[in-house]
């Protein structure tokens, strides 16, 4: 009997794995910001364990996916390993801002926070998908400094793409508040790296997507230590969680490239946004 | 195989393994009929499932009786050491590019992972219940994920070393110029007078043969009197009292070799060292080792051999061995042992810096490889 109510219990964590693995890859903003509004909404799992939960995943995630692209070379490995200075520390400062949030009791600050910045990255992520790779040339002297250079193959076009990024020191800045809320909300916070590289340093979309995923594994380590160390990391949650976001991601992906129109995409996008809103108003204690 | 190979590599490997240590686990559980005692949203610090309560040794000894929440805690630890291996990886490859700044950014990312796998976990840890230590030189143990990582980042920091002393071309000779020499000797007696006032204030002569320097101390006096032997010997050709004052730096400079970064392991695990108090004593001994080390360079017999960074490599070797055991203090035969090593490792380092090697006598140290 009490075997029976195990099984049913793995059985449903599995489901929600793989759910928020197959909707994170469609959307491309990861497993872990559409999981811990299902834990927290739906099952009422406390947000402390959604969050290590999903920090957790989105290691397995991102590096799965990672390992393909950096194969194709399509990361580029130093000027990930530049930005991850600031992703690491700033991942260490939001999840001790999130352990002090915790410890006062101030749970709901998190729903409400995760649900603005749910809403915020929506957009963003949205225009990725319209945009082709421009010519870059923009140049200062941390291009040369810091070896922001690189070239990938580019399998669309048939031939090797140069290019190189430049504002360096933007992109850390970016990096900087992308690990705060990385180790605060215990997302990945992919988007907002891809922001920084895209629009900070200028470098092409495709390169960007892929350092982005190089990095959160990274990111996650860092900040998945102190909810570690915290005993929010709990093992009946998340086992089968990460299993389940291993193996929706992969179906995802295969969804990605079997359908070629946005439509898809832009149906989760919209999903999301209600979630979003769910979780203010969860905050805020009107839901 | 180039970079971008074993880098997909561990990724895909680490992965791999931590998925199916976890379904393992889950299969145990579902056969065992138990999740940690607890159902759905009932996670909380109280079930005995959570991860503040559980050790390396636990999980460890919870996987060889095939317990299942053992075995979904080791597919976890898999997956946090999979990107920080992939950092430490990365460290090789930069040094081996002779890609010097790529290298240093690198090891600062595997220092903000250390930061965050071992310094901030002890001090919510102490935050949460001040340690009642007395002992000064007193440390307690890293937890599961703490001497993991410690051992990632100590071994990748030996191999980094042996791999440097490999490719050494030559011997290094510093050669400072007087000035420089001048104010290094002033630093170093004025480090020296700190240290001797500050022991002599917290130690009596009966209480240090009672044993209050701890249990490390007859081993670290008898291999310092050794290393003052052999480099005495070595510089007896400048004249006596420059070999006795090589012989009396040199053994100095042997115990900081091993001090500096054992004072920097151990930071965040002695209670005592982060008050106001353990701060100074900190700030005395580092400021002590230094200048002693930065001392050699006065000397006239010095030159930094490729054996004597292979000693070092082998300390930092020694020191990741101790990390797996916690980096616990050494009260019992193993760690006592290990401690012991890696401090004669420490003083071999300095002493063959004496030693010139007998194929390439004098100053014209020139080695093919």
């Amino acid at each position: 009997m009490v075997g029976a109510l195990v099984l049913v219990y793995l059985l449903i964590m599995f489901a929600i794995g793989i759910a928020s693995g197959i909707v994170g890859a469609l959307t491309g903003l990861g497993g872990g910001i559409v999981s811990i509004p299902i834990l927290t909404l739906m099952l009422g799992v406390p947000i402390e364990y959604a969050a290590g939960a999903s920090l957790i995943s989105t290691i397995a995630t991102s590096s799965g996916a990672a390992s393909a692209y950096v194969k194709d070379k399509l990361a580029n490995i130093k000027i990930g390993m530049s930005l991850e200075i600031a992703t690491t520390l700033g991942a260490i400062a939001g999840a001790l801002i999130a352990a002090t949030i915790y410890e006062q009791h101030l749970q709901q600050d998190i729903f409400v926070l995760f649900g603005i910045v749910l809403l915020l990255i929506i957009y963003p992520t949205y225009k990725e998908y319209r945009k082709t790779d421009r010519k870059i040339t923009n140049k200062d002297w941390t291009t040369n400094f810091f070896q922001l250079k690189g070239s990938y193959f580019d399998k669309a076009r048939g031939r090797i793409v140069r290019y190189s990024g430049y504002r360096w020191w933007l992109g850390e800045a970016v990096m900087c508040l992308a690990g705060v809320i990385s180790g605060l909300l215990g997302v990945g916070s992919g988007a907002l790296k891809v922001v920084g590289m895209d629009w900070g340093m200028k470098l092409p979309i495709k390169v960007t997507t892929s350092t982005s995923n190089f990095m959160i594994g990274v990111t996650a380590a860092a900040g998945s230590a102190v909810y570690w160390a915290l005993g929010y990391i709990d093992p009946f949650i998340l086992g089968p969680i990460v299993i389940g976001i291993l193996a929706g991601s992969y179906i995802g992906s295969i969804i990605l490239q079997k359908t070629q129109g946005s439509s898809i995409r832009l149906l989760f996008l919209a999903a999301l946004v209600i979630l979003g809103a769910e979780m203010i108003l969860k905050g805020i204690g009107v839901a | 195989m180039g970079m971008e190979e074993s880098i997909s590599l561990i990724l895909r490997s680490g992965v791999a393994l931590s998925a199916l240590l976890v379904f393992i686990g889950i299969i145990l559980s579902i056969t065992q009929g138990q999740a940690g005692g607890f159902s759905l949203s009932q996670a909380s610090l109280h079930t005995q499932s959570n991860s503040s309560s559980i050790n390396l040794p636990g999980i460890i000894s919870g996987s060889l009786s095939l317990n299942g929440m053992s075995f979904i805690f080791l597919g976890f630890i898999v997956l946090i050491a999979t990107p920080i291996i992939r950092v430490a990886m990365s460290i090789f490859y930069f040094v081996m590019q002779r890609n010097y700044l790529y290298t240093i950014i690198t090891a600062v990312v595997l220092a903000n992972l250390m930061i965050a796998i071992l310094v901030v976990p002890q001090l919510l840890q102490g935050a949460a219940q001040p340690s009642a230590q007395t002992c000064i030189f007193c440390w307690s143990a890293y937890g599961t994920l703490g001497s993991l990582l410690a051992f990632v980042a100590l071994f990748a920091i030996g191999i980094a070393i042996i791999l440097l002393a490999m490719r050494m071309d030559k011997s290094i000779s510093p050669r400072p110029s007087k000035v420089i020499s001048i104010v290094l000797i002033l630093l170093w007696i004025i480090s020296m007078l700190l240290v001797i006032n500050y022991f002599a204030q917290s130690f009596t002569f009966s209480g240090v043969l009672a044993g209050d320097m701890g249990p490390i101390f007859p081993i670290t006096s008898l291999l310092a009197i050794c290393s003052f032997a052999a480099i005495a010997y070595a510089s007896r050709h400048d004249g006596i009292p420059i070999a006795i004052f090589s012989g009396i730096v040199g053994a100095l400079a042997g115990i900081m070799v091993f001090e500096i970064p054992f004072m920097l392991i151990t930071l965040p695990l002695s209670g005592s060292l982060l008050g106001a108090q353990g701060g100074i004593l900190f700030g005395i001994v580092m400021f002590a080792a230094i200048t002693t080390i930065s001392m050699l360079s006065t000397l006239p017999e010095i030159s930094l051999t490729r054996r004597s960074v292979y000693a070092l490599g082998a300390m930092f070797m020694i020191f990741s061995a101790w990390a797996i055991e916690g980096f616990a203090y050494p009260s019992t035969p193993i760690i006592f042992l290990l401690n012991c090593a890696a401090k004669a490792m420490g003083f071999l380092a300095v002493t063959l810096m004496f030693q010139k090697p007998a194929n390439a006598p004098g100053k014209k140290n020139a080695r093919r490889r």
